[in-house]
């Protein structure tokens, strides 16, 4: 089992990516903010993150950068999470660091694939 | 992951990619749309190569980063395929959706690929002042008022943006026109008689007075393409009183080598003068 930490500020997608996500057997953290967020990493261990680019306060992608940049949370996937589609998305999202940009909506088999893909064994090598 | 595979409804092409090239890996991503298919190649989570049916590298890439349903299978194998694609996922995937937003862009201006570009200009006035990009120019000539926006990507061996780039400049500058003038019309005998040859295609007055009316063709209309399920042609066009105006008559033994029966529907539009090369010839290369 893995513990996921979800970052959005709606609660309504915080609720469905936690289905989808405990229907795969892992165990989820929400935060509905890039501070709560912080936090949760600073006293949990986290393997991957579902991280939405569009929060008040400071962004998803600015948490993003932060993220990898810390040495700290080597080796924890991010993936970034938008509502929009184009070249100006598609730039600030992989630009962040993120291993994934995924653009919505989201369903579960999408949830399940890369969960089964970031999560394998060869991915966390 | 060897066998990652599944529907294009549930997972997009985007997030495939980008799991591959998280996990480095190496081997054949092969996808079908339903229409058509596709391959492309990963070595090391990098696509260094890319194929369909009717093009390869970069292109191919691009073609089918777009496919939206259909299904996808991932091989882990070696590929033992010549690199032609250099560039990283990211910057691959960005680029796609550069292409994707510039397609909706030129598609909100041309949303019929069977619209015929006419340039309102002669040739050496027609470029003069205006930025294009070298492929762009090369595409200009096939606009010819003949040749619809199909039948240019396929002549010019170009992309739909590409030549739709190239459109939209002309248009944008006021110095090109967007025609239809595609004429939906049913099949009918043409009765050949002692004095009447059957050697040519015949259509309702109205016709000719609806293309004459239209820039390229003001000169008078002596040949149409038509098109039907089986296949394009051209062929010489007289233009007849007492024909009904959504007929077109054709000699009957011309109908059977077609393929064509009395009430079938073909599309016809105003072609070129005929070479002197046999029907079919002209635009076999385009259908």
């Amino acid at each position: 089992m893995s513990t996921i930490l979800v970052v959005d500020d709606d609660t309504g997608v915080r609720q469905i990516l936690r289905e989808y996500i405990e229907l795969e057997g892992h165990r989820v953290i929400e935060a509905p903010n890039a501070t709560s967020a912080r936090k949760a990493l600073a006293q949990e261990t986290v393997d991957l993150i579902f991280l939405d680019v569009m929060m008040p306060g400071e962004s998803g992608t600015s948490l993003c950068h932060c993220i990898k940049d810390d040495p700290e949370c080597q080796g924890i996937k991010v993936i970034l999470i938008t509502g929009f589609e184009g070249e100006r998305a598609w730039s600030q999202g992989l630009r962040s660091g993120a291993d994934i940009f995924l653009i919505k909506p989201v369903n579960r088999q999408r949830i399940k694939v890369l969960l089964e893909e970031l999560l394998s064994p060869e991915s966390r090598r | 992951m060897s066998n990652l595979r599944g529907a294009l409804d549930s997972i997009s092409l985007t997030d495939v990619a980008q799991l591959l090239h998280v996990n480095r890996k190496t081997g054949m991503l092969q996808v079908n749309s339903g229409k058509v298919s596709g391959v492309l190649y990963f070595s090391s989570g990098e696509v260094i190569h890319a194929e369909t049916v009717s093009s390869r590298g970069e292109s191919a890439a691009f073609e089918i980063l777009e496919w939206v349903s259909g299904r996808f299978e991932f091989l882990s194998t070696q590929v033992s395929v010549p690199a032609s694609i250099r560039r990283t996922v990211p910057d691959l995937l960005m680029d796609s959706a550069r292409i994707h937003d510039s397609r909706k862009r030129l598609n909100s201006i041309f949303p019929r690929l069977a619209a015929v570009p006419w340039p309102t200009l002669p040739a050496p006035q027609l470029l003069e002042g205006l930025k294009l990009f070298v492929e762009e120019r090369r595409i200009v000539p096939y606009f010819d008022g003949y040749l619809d926006f199909q039948d240019v990507m396929a002549a010019s061996g170009q992309n739909d943006v590409a030549v739709l780039q190239a459109a939209s400049i002309l248009k944008a500058a006021g110095r090109l026109e967007v025609l239809e003038p595609d004429a939906y019309l049913t099949v009918t005998p043409l009765k050949s008689s002692l004095f009447k040859k059957g050697d040519h295609l015949e259509l309702p007055k109205a016709v000719e007075g609806w293309w004459t009316a239209l820039d390229p063709y003001r000169g008078g209309v002596r040949n149409v393409r038509m098109v039907w399920p089986k296949g394009p042609t051209v062929e010489r066009v007289e233009f007849v009183t007492g024909l009904a105006d959504k007929l077109v008559a054709i000699p009957r033994e011309l109908m059977q080598a077609w393929g064509l029966t009395e009430g079938a529907h073909v599309k016809l539009r105003p072609a070129p003068q005929l070479p002197s090369a046999p029907s079919d010839t002209l635009f076999g290369a385009l259908s």
